[in-house]
């Protein structure tokens, strides 16, 4: 008791006397935030997003992120010819192609040990299941976080991912990742406007509009704030949150980032070399393609000479041989979901080059037209993809465009031979699948 | 964005804490006891402190060592009836540590070495006004060294100069959508002088004092450990930074009648020039300064003493009233320091043998409910605070 005494005397004293000794105040390590700045040009932001899905018109519209498509592509503007028409043909789909890779800015080099399926997590929220065949990276020259499907993503369904940062999640240099200060708004329970619908009636101590209201100009602030109400409701709309807690496995709280994305509800046959989606040759009359969702069988017609159908298959050696009567093999295509199978009546002769289109007459079910895979309508481009070995189409590496350019430079010659076409009827605008390949001498493909 | 974010964050930073609080004027248990109303009547080792020319008239040397022990209650009751908040009861000790002697038959030297400005505040993590403070300490240490000087049998005169070593620790909520806290830490060291005068019209019976002390300009550099919610970490990196504070002009004037043999009266009026707390700006390394109005203005302190010598040898009794005004406007009133008119109350008592003394003394001070209406420092509403000091010396006298 004494001595409990006499340490409290000694500790009051110490008090008194510790005037001379400035304050030990620390110095904390700084986190680094994951990116968004939709300002940018490009927008560094996630992607593919939902918010770019017209609410009104239920399709992607390139006009919410402030880029207008021009309606006439041949004409000069600001963009390229090919980046134009593949605008015009993502404005025509309900949701994003089933092989886009998902990607989002990172603050640096992610520590490969902590880019792990655990902190980087995508839900098919359709399904309400993980999409586990999925490929993560990092893109060290644009600086992104990639998330690629092993094959694809499911038509019509959306999907949610989820990264997470803090003390369990990715790292950069050994740093923790945190949610930049935008997300760190969306991810509270409350309105990010306090209630208002409109910027003039947001209250002036409203705090997430002060907070903002700090960094710009009040008229700014209030339309920014209500940007992030209206995307805030959305992911709110979506649980996205709640699914990726659940089964996610990523709190709220320890999401660096987050975003979700639809793909198109229609059917499409994937042209993706790299994951193996090609025509497969399965014995010396039969080719087979996979289709990603539920098509008609009824709508299956084969072209033949002077009668276009919705699936042609060409003998190109012959064609541009202008031998057109042998360019058009005969043959039955037959649908087992999910595989489409073209039975010629001759066998393919190897070392020719063939061509297998399919048009968008060829439909769900309910109607809905298959439509191309993005690989599938740059062969069909009539803008150049290549300017002086540069790719003209976002999204599209230089390489690939190359590559791709060969193709459409090769096909062009058929879609704009008006005789071939009197014969064969290949309508750019309608094609939704175009594949070329050569038949190997030894007759495998 | 990142220094904007830090301008946000900063629009709940408080300044230190000041005021006549912040000022505890009363360095001996001997003067505590009456109100410290002694400027005409000291005969103390801690006449170094009250006024120096005192120092002249004294014979011999002599020490002493000792300080307060504050206790202090705050309470808050915001005005839209929100619940009451309790600060956390404060406890912290003032040293004071004097000594003096005789150079020739009228030039005495001394030194003080002591603790006259010194706050400590804790309010709860979740009170309504956590923005504006959570804790506030500001400590100082003087050093004093004086001289006193015997001009005639009636007047003597005295000067110092004084070295103030000071330091601040602030702990403030940042907004609530930013999250977490702010913690602000400095020190620094000023300086200043006194001067001071004693006239006896008619020794021992009559006597009239004068001092002046002077503002004391401190430079703090210090370090700001912002603590908000990680994403806004980046934007709210640690870093220095520095305010400057200067401490008020002090004028104390004294009247001491003994009206009796065994009875001395006294009366001080003292004021403290506030005005040279009319604002505070932070600047920080990277961050935007931040501009704090204070509007501070003279504060009029009233003191009453009464020390009568008992018919017990060696033995004093004592008492006195203090009236103690505010010097903060109610629109800036912050409860880093929620300071107020104030009455107290002292008693004292004190006993000498031989070359030994030994005082002890107590002083109630209430602080009348004071109103903040400003919204923009703190909180708005009521302040109530009643704090208690109990002072002690020891010293000892030689050759008087």
């Amino acid at each position: 008791m004494v001595l409990a005494s006499r340490r409290r005397l000694w500790r009051v004293l110490a008090l008194g006397l510790s005037a001379a000794c400035t304050p030990e105040i620390g110095t904390d390590p700084v986190p680094a935030s994951m990116p968004f700045d939709p300002t940018a040009v490009p927008p560094r932001v996630p992607e593919p997003t939902h918010v770019l899905v017209n609410p009104t018109t239920k399709r992607l519209d390139f006009a919410i992120a402030g880029i207008t498509v021009p309606a006439d592509c041949a004409a000069p503007g600001p963009l390229p010819q090919a980046q134009c028409e593949f605008y015009q043909y993502l404005q025509r789909l309900d949701g994003y192609p089933t092989v886009t890779p998902a990607r989002t800015p990172a603050p640096g080099p992610i520590d490969p040990a902590t880019l792990t399926p655990d902190n980087v997590v995508v839900v098919d929220a359709t399904s309400g299941q993980v999409v586990r065949e999925v490929t993560l990276g990092f893109d060290a020259a644009a600086g992104y976080l990639t998330i690629t499907p092993k094959t694809r993503w499911d038509v019509g369904h959306l999907y949610v991912i989820g990264v997470r940062g803090y003390a369990r999640g990715i790292k950069t240099g050994g740093r923790e990742i945190v949610a930049p200060v935008p997300y760190y708004l969306l991810k509270q329970d409350s309105s990010l406007t306090c209630g208002a619908t409109a910027p003039e009636a947001i209250a002036d101590t409203c705090p997430p509009y002060a907070l903002l209201a700090s960094s710009m100009a009040p008229a700014a602030a209030r339309t920014t704030a209500l940007q992030l109400e209206a995307l805030r409701a959305s992911y709110n709309q979506l649980h996205t949150t709640e699914l990726l807690a659940m089964p996610g496995n990523i709190p709220r709280g320890e999401l660096a980032m987050y975003w979700a994305f639809p793909t198109h509800s229609s059917p499409v046959a994937e042209v993706d070399p790299p994951t193996g989606a090609v025509p497969k040759l399965v014995d010396a009359n039969t080719l087979s393609v996979t289709v990603n969702g539920a098509l008609d069988p009824a709508k299956l017609v084969p072209t033949v000479a002077g009668k276009p159908g919705t699936v042609t298959l060409l003998d190109l050696t012959e064609v541009m041989a202008m031998n057109l009567a042998a360019g058009l093999p005969a043959f039955t295509a037959s649908l087992q979901a999910p595989t489409l199978s073209l039975k010629t009546t001759a066998p393919l002769v190897p070392g020719h080059q063939y061509g297998l289109f399919l048009t968008s007459g060829i439909t769900s079910p309910d109607g809905k037209p298959l439509v191309p895979s993005p690989v599938s309508f740059l062969l069909t481009a009539r803008g150049a993809l290549v300017k002086d070995g540069k790719s003209q189409v976002g999204g599209v590496s230089d390489a690939d465009a190359v590559m791709l350019e060969s193709g459409r430079a090769a096909l062009r010659e058929l879609f704009d031979n008006a005789a071939i076409q009197v014969i064969i009827g290949l309508d750019r605008a309608k094609l939704a699948y175009v594949y070329a390949f050569a038949l190997p001498a030894g007759g495998s493909q | 964005m990142r220094a904007a974010i830090v301008a946000f964050a900063l629009l709940a930073l408080t300044g230190p804490a000041r005021a006549s609080g912040f000022l505890i004027y009363d360095a001996s248990a001997e003067a505590l006891g009456k109100a410290s109303a002694v400027t005409a009547s000291t005969n103390e080792p801690a006449a170094v402190w009250f006024n120096p020319g005192a120092l002249g008239f004294m014979k011999g040397g002599g020490a002493s060592v000792g300080g307060n022990l504050v206790l202090a209650t705050n309470t808050f009751q915001p005005k839209d009836g929100g619940p009451e908040a309790k600060a956390k009861p404060a406890r912290f000790f003032l040293p004071a540590i004097f000594a003096e002697g005789a150079v020739s038959d009228r030039l005495h030297l001394g030194i003080a070495a002591l603790t006259a400005f010194g706050l400590g505040i804790h309010w709860p993590q979740d009170w309504v006004g956590r923005e504006a403070t959570i804790e506030a300490s500001v400590q100082t240490f003087g050093i004093n060294p004086t001289a006193g000087y015997r001009l005639t049998d009636r007047i003597g005169i005295g000067a110092g100069f004084q070295a103030v070593r000071a330091t601040v620790d602030f702990t403030n909520a940042l907004p609530a959508i930013v999250g977490g806290t702010v913690r602000v830490g400095g020190g620094t060291w000023g300086y200043g002088g006194n001067v001071a005068l004693l006239f006896k019209a008619i020794p021992e019976t009559l006597q009239l004092g004068l001092t002046y002390r002077s503002r004391v300009k401190l430079k703090f550099k210090g370090r700001a450990d912002f603590d908000p919610n990680p994403e806004f970490a980046s934007s709210l990196p640690d870093q220095g930074g520095k305010a400057d504070l200067t401490l008020p002009d002090i004028i104390t004037a004294g009247v001491m009648w003994r009206p009796t043999p065994r009875l001395a009266l006294s009366f001080d009026p003292d004021v403290a020039l506030w005005a040279t707390y009319d604002r505070l700006v932070l600047d920080f390394d990277t961050a935007p300064d931040k501009i704090f109005e204070r509007r501070f203005h003279a504060a009029l302190t009233a003191r009453l003493g009464a020390d009568w010598t008992s018919s017990v040898p060696g033995l004093n009794l004592r008492g006195g009233l203090i009236y103690d005004q505010n010097p903060s406007p109610k629109d800036t009133l912050a409860p880093s320091l929620p300071d107020a008119h104030r009455l107290e109350a002292a008693v004292g008592i004190g006993y000498r043998r031989g070359w030994l003394k030994a005082d002890l003394a107590y002083l109630f001070v209430y602080f009348l409910p004071s109103e903040s209406t400003g919204g923009t420092e703190g909180p708005i509403g009521t302040y109530r605070t009643i704090s208690h000091l109990i002072g002690i010396t020891v010293g000892a006298q030689f050759g008087r």
